[in-house]
């Protein structure tokens, strides 16, 4: 890990006090056995297969004034904010190309993820991240508008409590939808975490970081991603390992989680358009008067000069 | 609810991947909107509109939005451009406008020496058409070159609409007096121009009209 020479650092064989506390020192059983109780509930009250979509879903448009459009993400403690602006220039390029690009960047907040502080500058977890979401936006835009140009996707992760890649994904259609940028169709994602036989829709960090490091059988997190009205999956990244029957049963799952969020989304457009219907009318109200008021004083101009 | 009152009033609102209409003589595909297997699909979150082309009949279905759609000018579009370098042999530009919207980011054009005139293509001096700082509309050819758009002005209509005469303080724009020179109306100085034939609104001449008699309605010829 590269030192922060902004900061203070430690002396060199010092170590995070995190590694001295009681979660640290529990075994896997027992993290597992932690992740629900008797009733089948998780952590934060949900059931297994309980998205944190119904309830704990908050996402709006117009969230960063400088950029053409924007959204922010929030699934309960998961926090994202994503940025769209308009087709520039691809740097560095030499060949003419029918179809512009899009060029995806997912960063970390330095203080968004619970168990290590992140580097500035972008490391492999979020590399991967950028391609994966690429991949997920690039079915849904349409992209013979801008050739030879590229549109930035800019993703700024606050808090990360798992299913970061999906929140990710739904913040960066909605952004798109919101720059009026032109797309075949809105995009929804949600991801799901397999530890054995038991499945975590929607999962947290923790679920996620178990599952990333059991050694069951099946074991993985599978995010999912669905274009809703052409009934096409654009994208589906997989970390684990998991049998043929698991990943098709976690598909349909997911295929049904997908069509649950699309009305959310569907209503933050709608209230989208609606604002700015309004704020465009008010505009015109404003003109019309300050176009009365400009005729006056030029009438009154006019006829002091006529008087002379 | 307050809300669905606002949509009754709006009309049909559009989210991008809805379903508008069959895609045949009858229906035809505007800007937002794209075709598939058939069908018009919305491709923007907007407003609902239906023109109808005096030509062939047929309705535009179009989805408005009230955001500048994030495309790029197209072959055969007419943009509004500022002059920035003048050399003898190219113009360069960048595009604020296209057709009426106005674009928030402002792309390259190039307009070439052979492209500027209709008639006597080789013996034009680029310095007596343009000069930097000048506004000119313009037709987008089709694209050679990868960050550039090719302009052209070789048409009566396109050319400098507002000009600024060396000298004359800011704000103050020149009015054409021939197809090749303007004037500027405080220091009455001339400078060649290739002008276009749209009259630029000259807010000066109605502010101080020369004939008392007349309203600011006489800015047509």
């Amino acid at each position: 890990m590269p030192l922060d020479f902004r900061r203070f650092n430690g002396p060199e064989d010092s170590v995070s006090y995190k590694i001295y506390t009681k979660d640290y020192l529990k075994t896997y059983d027992e993290q597992l056995k932690d992740l629900y109780d008797e009733n089948g509930k998780r952590k934060d009250g949900r059931e297994l297969n309980e998205a944190r979509s119904m309830c704990m879903f908050f996402a709006r448009t117009d969230m960063v004034s400088q950029a053409k459009g924007s959204a922010y993400v929030e699934l309960r403690k998961t926090k994202v904010v994503c940025s769209v602006f308009d087709p520039r220039e691809i740097p560095h390029q030499n060949e003419f190309r029918q179809l512009g690009q899009l060029y995806c960047e997912v960063k970390f907040a330095p203080f968004s993820c619970p168990r290590k502080r992140r580097p500035y500058v972008p490391d492999v977890e979020e590399k991967a991240l950028s391609v994966a979401l690429r991949q997920a936006l690039e079915p849904a835009v349409c992209r013979h508008f801008f050739p030879n140009y590229q549109i930035d996707v800019l993703i700024y992760i606050l808090e990360h409590d798992g299913s970061c890649l999906a929140a990710a994904i739904n913040a960066a259609g909605l952004a798109l939808a919101n720059a009026a940028v032109p797309m075949f169709d809105i995009i929804t994602s949600c991801s799901v975490a397999v530890i054995g036989n038991k499945m975590f829709i929607d999962p947290t960090e923790i679920e996620e970081h178990i599952a990333k490091n059991s050694t069951e059988v099946n074991h993985g997190i599978i995010t999912m991603s669905v274009l809703s009205q052409l009934k096409q999956i654009s994208d589906f990244t997989q970390i684990g390992s998991m049998d043929v029957e698991c990943v098709t049963k976690v598909m349909e799952v997911l295929l049904k989680e997908c069509e649950i969020i699309v009305p959310n989304i569907q209503r933050i457009l709608v209230v989208d358009v609606v604002k700015n219907f309004e704020l465009k009318k008010h505009l015109e109200a404003e003109t019309k008067k300050r176009e009365e008021i400009l005729k006056k004083k030029m009438d009154e101009w006019r006829s002091l000069l006529n008087g002379q | 609810m307050n809300l669905e009152e606002k949509i009754k009033e709006i009309g049909s609102i559009c989210i991008p991947g809805m379903r508008l209409s069959l895609s045949n003589k009858d229906n035809v595909s505007g800007p937002g909107t794209y075709e598939l297997k058939g069908y018009i699909y919305a491709a923007l979150a907007g407003i609902l509109k239906t023109e109808e082309d005096e030509n062939t009949k047929a309705n535009i279905i179009s989805v408005e939005s009230s955001r500048t759609p994030s495309v790029l000018p197209n072959t055969g579009d007419i943009v509004t451009a500022k002059v920035t370098v003048v050399n003898p042999r190219t113009v360069q530009c960048l595009i604020l406008c296209v057709g009426p919207s106005v674009l928030v980011r402002m792309y390259k054009g190039i307009l070439k020496k052979e492209d500027i005139k209709a008639t006597e293509k080789d013996r034009v001096d680029p310095y007596k058409c343009f000069r930097p700082g000048d506004i000119i509309l313009a037709r987008v050819l089709p694209m050679t070159e990868i960050h550039w758009y090719q302009l052209s002005t070789a048409e009566n209509e396109l050319g400098v609409v507002i000009a600024t005469a060396e000298g004359s303080p800011q704000g103050v724009s020149m009015v054409p007096i021939s197809w090749s020179e303007m004037q500027c109306p405080k220091t009455l100085v001339k400078e060649p121009r290739k002008v276009a034939r749209v009259i630029p609104e000259n807010i000066n001449q109605s502010l101080f009209p020369v004939h008392s008699k007349q309203d600011n309605h006489h800015t047509d010829k």
